[in-house]
């Protein structure tokens, strides 16, 4: 880092931030961007590379890291810890640019092999350094992401940052945690983790630690929750007349948001950008003879005449016919009824129930309650619930219990959450697809390290099938053949009654179904995945993060074979999924088995599947393979396109709403 | 944001205590029959309406209740037409934007700054966006509005209505019979220098009075005037008061007033002025009220008056039809009416015009949008034609806010609307096959092309009486009017030298025929000199023979004869080549017409055929082009084709026979003879071009006024 003296000073010291927020906590606002700005932008990010590839110079600071690495092998632990803590004011004075970052990583790197036995490759410490500097990295899935975490979190740690390492589950939150704890407490940093369920004391202690493993929903509600009915943290001025009214003003959690580390990058910026977090509290609304009486209204109405359903902007519009029809049938009704535009959005939540939210794809029933399904991980969100009214709509159609309503009290997406940090690194193994929006929106480059290990995974011919029986019989016979060769089989689908489809036709040939349904069971299932000849069948949950180890006899066998059971929205997902296999060097396979028929095929290449399905071809029920690659292509860049314009549109949306809602005094939440 | 009942948002705002700021006058109006709470803001001056349903929750906003009981409150009290949570936040917004609300927070510095940024940006881009009417504020007349208001309160006003009504009505009553007096004077009169000057007073005091009738007719009614200024309207100062107080006003008559004092006043003054005008001596205090006249009439009609501009007329009109925002609102009419008819978007709206709005509505959007835009394109024009940068530029600018900018709002709106965004489709095949008609209309539609141009009879070369030889006149041999032969001698010059010198050159051939003989028999030697010298001596001879025979002028052709009288002839001198008279031939075939110089081009590529028609006769002929003279000198052909004798050329003032413009001439036969036809009577020709689509020629028309423009620089 010869260049240090031409580098702005917020590079290297990012947490002097550009952007700084006027609110009491230290955040970033994005700067407002006009549409020269923007149209300048799109074209920057286009004359880049999607990802950059390492330097030449992140190469010689690998080295210098392992070189300066030897020298630290005699010292006893007590002054390792000596030597790390005294690192401080240099990395204070030099930022994260500087000589000093060289030897922190060294003295966490001799730290890491002193408590989990191994050192850091180069191309982690290159990966580290990337996210260090706030980059988006793409490491190959299997790479030691989490002990590339503990290289960047330490270093910003003795800076004095306040740093987070953000995972997309609880499961991995402890798991990351655990393993990395011992480095923290030999470099003598504070460390802690939070759960959804940690009292409230421990939690804001825990938030005061320098480093910090949340899961993104957790710190996202504690975030929303810590500045709930807070008006003093939205400008400093505000904060002194509070002081001056109350005297010292409470503590907040978290207590800013300065450096993240987030893992999975990907799926909470994009994938999950949209989804909108929220806290409610119970408020009584709607009634369920209300509910009752508008399904009943709505189950007579005519699609086309009365009402129109627009499948993927997920709304139904009343026509004028129906809004008449409508307002006819409940005539005689009072309260809510009697106001047409009341009584046009009941209609319209109960017609959204019905055609909109389907049982086991949308959402499932468990227990007496409706429980949403995430449409990405396939997960059960846990206590979410639909916009007030429309929840309660789909509780009266599955003939249970109307549950309260609730009212929303604050509300956040994750894309606005993140854009608040004052930097932010992230990891990933499937970047390059969406790495200009990501640079574009989050502005943070994209980097894309090497691996360290050559890949043993093979990929299988795709097989391309006239409709989804033969498909499911196809992945069937696939699936007893690789089991009984001895080899472990993961069939990935994308919602859960395929995955309930696939099990019943797998029948009595022992299996395991890892869906929304057998969340609890996760670790278990995962845990024996990997015994030879076991399938498991598994929703979107078994992609990200989940590492399945392979018993011996399974990699004798020839290691884990995945089926996709369908192409998903994204390239990524796919990736994902079949990342699974092949881990650290281990053999796998891949392949997939769709359908024309399948919804996202359908949906989003529903012409070019109308004329493959035309194309005579000698094997019954089947089309041939060569068509799937461009299907699938067409599909997903559809997809990939109408996604990334709905979320641009969403920041767009949201921030104009913020310039309209200052009003409240609040510019966000 | 989607018109829903509940709001998303609602969380946000209901634990809200918002109050009005305090200041602000309220007063209940009617309009159509409907109650209407407009709240005024002195302090900036600026009204806003709202619907009864509305101001239950506004009226509500006392800084004690939060906007969740308000709401509550308005539901239970208001039943069905109770305002959905959306419309309360959207309410709160607009309140806000128009700095109505203060709620019980500690303002956030950061907005207070951006808030200031964004409005010094828009009165800075007002400045920018309407270049055609820059304001420019002078000073408060309130109090001397105040001083002179005794003079129209309460009764006093009343003798001024009646005192206009009497001077306009007997105005009215004379105005048919002075009429043509009135307009004997030309245009080119009013644009004169002289004239120009005498104007400038005139208006001036025409619009001070202007504006001081709407200011007073402000103050009968009780209002507030604290701003006069000038406003450069396409750079020319207009004054102007502010009279927006008078929106305030529960009276649709006494707001209907104030708007229409102004112009009131001006017809007034012009009705004055036409008895003036009557009564006094043609001198500076005639011309003076005639330019009254002409200023406070045609400004009344063609501009201020009108309600298809925003001036005046537009606010009395709106006033008395009880619509408000008319113009505005007729757009989002239409707005609305496409999306629902063409794209079958649901409408949202809960406001639903009356059958009458919608009629309204229907026709003046669209007769406001023709009529401002021609008005925007015709001043350009105007200004093009002495300053044609300027003119150009002014029209560029009107195209764009006129056609582009609301074009890119639509678009804009197609974009970025989400309950659009899934009709963008059929929106795209609407306006493509919108934008596929109008080119082939334009570039695939042939469309007859025909260009009618003015010429005279004209007569053919041997019907005229040119002497070959210069001389005096000796002879009438026909009297003026007989028919003759052609052949037939009618003038007999005489010109004495050339007798003498004939005489002189019989002599020399007579003596180089001595020369010869002389030689042949004793200078063998001078043979070929002599020779040479007999054959020069002839040939002279010969010519001024022939020139004494060019001294009797014969009829070409059979005719009748055209001389001035025979009196009047003899002894005056006729220059050789100068026209002494005509043969009227009984029938003729030629016509010369004049055609403006560009379609020079068109009749070498496209010409087709042509039809003439005898100005005297109803019958149309067939003829065809024969010669082309391009640029003539810049003589007209005949002074009949002239602008100022009827024809269609623009002449120079101080010499009536040059056209301004370079022209062709065209020589036309036609196919049988023209019978009675007067020697230089008008002919209207009709050239036919074939077919060619009209884009095309807009295309050519407009790349001609370029090249002229920057062709003469």
């Amino acid at each position: 880092m010869s260049d240090l003296s031409v580098l702005p000073p917020w590079r290297q010291r990012p947490w002097i931030g550009r952007d700084r927020a006027p609110t009491a906590c230290p955040e970033r606002r994005h700067p407002r961007l006009k549409w020269w700005d923007e149209a300048a932008l799109v074209a920057l990010t286009r004359l880049h590379p999607r990802a950059r590839p390492v330097s030449p110079g992140d190469w010689r600071f690998a080295g210098r890291v392992i070189r300066r690495g030897r020298r630290l092998a005699d010292l006893d632990d007590a002054a390792l810890q000596k030597a790390a803590q005294a690192l401080r004011p240099a990395l204070l004075e030099q930022g994260l640019t500087g000589p000093a970052v060289t030897d922190s990583f060294a003295l966490v790197r001799e730290a890491t092999f002193r408590t989990l036995g191994y050192r850091h490759h180069k191309v982690q410490i290159m990966g580290a350094r990337h996210i260090l500097a706030g980059h988006l990295t793409e490491m190959a899935t299997g790479e030691g992401k989490t002990a590339t975490t503990a290289l960047a979190a330490c270093t910003a740690a003795l800076a004095g940052v306040p740093t987070h390492v953000v995972t997309v589950n609880e499961y991995l939150r402890e798991r990351d945690y655990e393993t990395l704890r011992p480095i923290y407490d030999l470099l003598g940093l504070s460390s802690a983790q939070v759960a959804p369920d940690t009292d409230p004391a421990a939690k804001a202690e825990a938030y005061r630690a320098a480093i910090l493993h949340v899961s993104n929903t957790t710190l996202v509600f504690d975030y929303l929750r810590g500045r709930l009915g807070r008006d003093d943290l939205v400008s400093p001025q505000r904060r002194a007349a509070m002081r001056l009214a109350q005297g010292a003003a409470p503590p907040v959690t978290p207590p800013g948001l300065s450096f993240a580390i987030v893992d999975e990058v990907d799926s909470i910026l994009i994938d999950e950008a949209q989804t909108p977090l929220i806290i409610a509290a119970p408020h009584q609304q709607v009634g369920a003879e209300d509910c009752a009486l508008a399904l009943s209204v709505a189950r007579g109405l005519r699609q086309g005449a009365d009402f129109t359903i627009r499948a993927d902007a997920r709304r139904i519009d009343l026509t004028d016919a129906g809004r008449q029809r409508v307002a006819r049938a409940i005539d005689a009704a009072a309260g809510l009824w009697t106001i047409p535009r009341a009584r046009e959005e009941l209609i319209g939540h109960a017609l959204s129930a019905l055609h909109l939210h389907h049982r086991d794809q949308h959402y499932i029933v468990t227990e007496g309650k409706v429980q949403i399904v995430d449409e990405f991980t396939g997960r059960v969100l846990a206590d979410r619930q639909w916009q007030a009214g429309l929840h309660q709509m789909v509780e009266v159609k599955e003939g249970l219990t109307v549950s309260e309503a609730r009212r929303t009290l604050a509300q956040i997406t994750y894309q606005e959450f993140f854009r608040r940090y004052l930097w932010f690194g992230g990891m990933s193994g499937t970047l390059s697809e969406v790495g200009r929006e990501l640079s574009r929106v989050y502005d943070r480059p994209i980097a894309r390290i090497p691996t360290n290990r050559r890949l043993r995974r093979r990929h299988f011919r795709t097989r391309l099938f006239r409709g989804e029986p033969r498909k499911i019989a196809a992945i069937v016979a696939r699936a007893r053949r690789m089991a009984r060769k001895g080899r472990p089989v993961l069939i990935g689908t994308r919602s859960v009654d395929v995955s309930e489809r696939i099990s019943v036709a797998l029948g009595a040939h022992p299996h395991q179904v890892l869906n929304a349904r057998q969340d609890a069971e996760e670790a278990r299932i995962i845990a024996t995945a990997g015994v030879a000849g076991q399938i498991t069948i598994a929703t979107n949950m078994a992609g990200r993060g989940t590492d399945i180890k392979l018993s011996d006899a399974a990699r004798q066998a020839g290691g884990l074979h995945v089926i996709l059971s369908e192409f998903h929205e994204s390239r990524r997902i796919d990736r994902q999924l079949m990342g699974r296999a092949g881990r650290q060097g281990d053999p796998g396979s891949t392949e997939a088995f769709v359908a024309v028929t399948d919804p996202v095929l359908r949906r989003f290449a529903g012409g070019l599947c109308a004329f493959a399905r035309l194309m005579p071809w000698p094997v019954p029920g089947r089309l041939p393979s060569i068509l799937a690659t461009p299907l699938r292509r067409s599909a997903q860049a559809r997809a990939e396109r109408l996604g990334a314009r709905n979320r641009a549109a969403t920041l767009r949306r949201s921030a104009r709403l913020a310039d309209l809602m200052a009003f409240t005094g609040h510019r966000t939440q | 944001m989607s018109g829903a009942f509940h709001s998303q948002l609602w969380y946000r705002v209901a634990p809200l205590k918002p109050a009005l700021k305090p200041g602000l006058d309220i007063a209940l109006h009617r309009y159509l029959g409907k109650p209407w709470f407009v709240i005024r803001d002195p302090v900036a001056a600026t009204h806003h309406r709202f619907t009864a349903e509305t101001y239950a929750i506004v009226g509500a906003m006392t800084g004690d209740a939060t906007l969740e009981e308000i709401w509550q409150a308005a539901c239970d009290r208001l039943g069905p037409r109770a305002p959905s949570q959306d419309d309360v936040v959207r309410l709160l917004i607009q309140l806000y934007q128009s700095d109505l609300l203060s709620v019980d927070l500690i303002p956030l510095t950061e907005e207070l700054v951006l808030r200031m940024g964004k409005q010094r940006t828009q009165k800075r881009l007002k400045f920018l966006k309407n270049p055609m009417s820059i304001p420019l504020p002078l000073f408060d007349p309130d109090r001397l509005l105040e001083a002179l208001a005794p003079l129209v309160r309460g009764a006093a006003g009343w003798v001024w209505m009646v005192a206009f009504l009497a001077l306009t009505l007997s105005a009215l009553i004379v105005l048919p019979a002075s009429w043509e007096d009135l307009t004997a004077q030309g245009v080119r009169e009013i644009l004169a220098l002289q004239n120009l000057a005498l104007m400038a007073p005139v208006y001036i005091s025409v619009k001070a009075m202007h504006e001081l009738a709407h200011g007073l007719a402000l103050k009968r009614y009780g209002g507030e005037c604290h701003e006069v200024g000038l406003m450069f309207l396409v750079f020319f100062p207009v004054p102007y008061v502010d009279a927006s107080a008078s929106a305030a006003f529960p009276s649709k008559r006494a707001r209907a007033l104030v708007g229409a004092a102004g112009i009131m006043a001006e017809v007034a003054m012009a009705s004055a002025a036409l008895f003036l005008w009557r009564a006094a001596e043609p001198g500076l205090l005639r011309d003076a009220a005639w330019n009254l006249m002409l200023i406070s009439g045609f400004s009344t009609l063609a501009v201020n008056g009108n309600p298809l501009l925003k001036f005046d007329g537009y606010y009395v009109f709106s006033d008395l039809i009880e619509i408000p925002n008319l113009g505005q609102r007729a757009n989002a009419w239409w707005g609305k009416v496409l999306k629902k008819r063409l794209l079958s978007t649901p409408t949202q709206d809960a406001r639903r015009e009356t059958p009458f709005e919608a009629r309204v509505f229907f026709f003046y959007a669209p007769l406001a949008f023709v009529y401002r835009l021609a008005i925007m394109i015709s001043i350009s024009l105007y200004v093009a034609s002495s300053y044609f940068v300027v003119g150009v530029a002014l029209a560029c600018m009107s195209v764009f806010q006129g056609l582009i900018l609301p074009a890119f709002k639509v678009l804009k709106h197609f974009f970025t609307d989400l309950r659009l965004a899934e009709k963008r489709g059929r929106a795209a095949w609407i306006g493509g096959g919108v934008i596929a008609l109008v080119a082939l209309a334009l570039f695939a539609v042939p469309m007859p092309l025909r260009h009618h141009v003015q010429g005279v009879v004209w007569l053919p070369d041997n019907a005229y009486l040119r002497p070959e030889t210069g001389g005096t006149v000796a002879r009438v041999l026909v009297a003026p009017g007989t028919r003759v032969t052609a052949g037939q001698p009618i003038l007999q010059l005489e010109d004495s030298d050339l007798v003498t010198r004939q005489k002189a050159l019989a002599a020399e051939v007579a003596e180089a025929r001595q020369t010869l003989r002389i030689a042949q028999v004793s200078d063998r030697t001078g043979i070929a000199i002599a020779a040479e010298t007999l054959r020069q001596a002839e040939t002279e001879l010969a010519r001024a023979d022939e020139a004494l025979a060019g001294l009797t002028l014969r009829a070409g052709l059979d005719g009748r004869v055209d001389l001035p009288p025979a009196s009047d002839m003899v002894g005056q001198y006729l220059a050789q080549g100068s026209t002494a008279g005509h043969i009227l031939p009984a029938t003729t075939r030629s016509i010369r017409a004049v055609a403006p110089e560009h379609m020079a081009e068109l009749i070498d590529r496209r010409y087709v055929s042509a039809e003439i028609r005898l100005a005297l006769r109803p019958a149309t002929q067939r003829a065809a082009v024969t010669r082309i003279v391009p640029a003539l000198g810049r003589d007209l052909p005949s002074p009949v084709l002239a602008r100022a004798n009827g024809g269609q050329i623009a002449t120079d003032p101080t010499t009536p026979d040059s056209p301004v413009d370079p022209l062709i001439v065209l020589d036309l036969d036609t196919d049988t003879p023209l019978p009675d036809a007067v020697f230089n009577g008008r002919v209207h020709v009709r050239l036919d071009f074939g077919t060619e689509p009209l884009g095309y020629r807009g295309w050519r028309a407009l790349r001609r006024s370029f090249l002229r423009h920057f062709g003469d620089v």
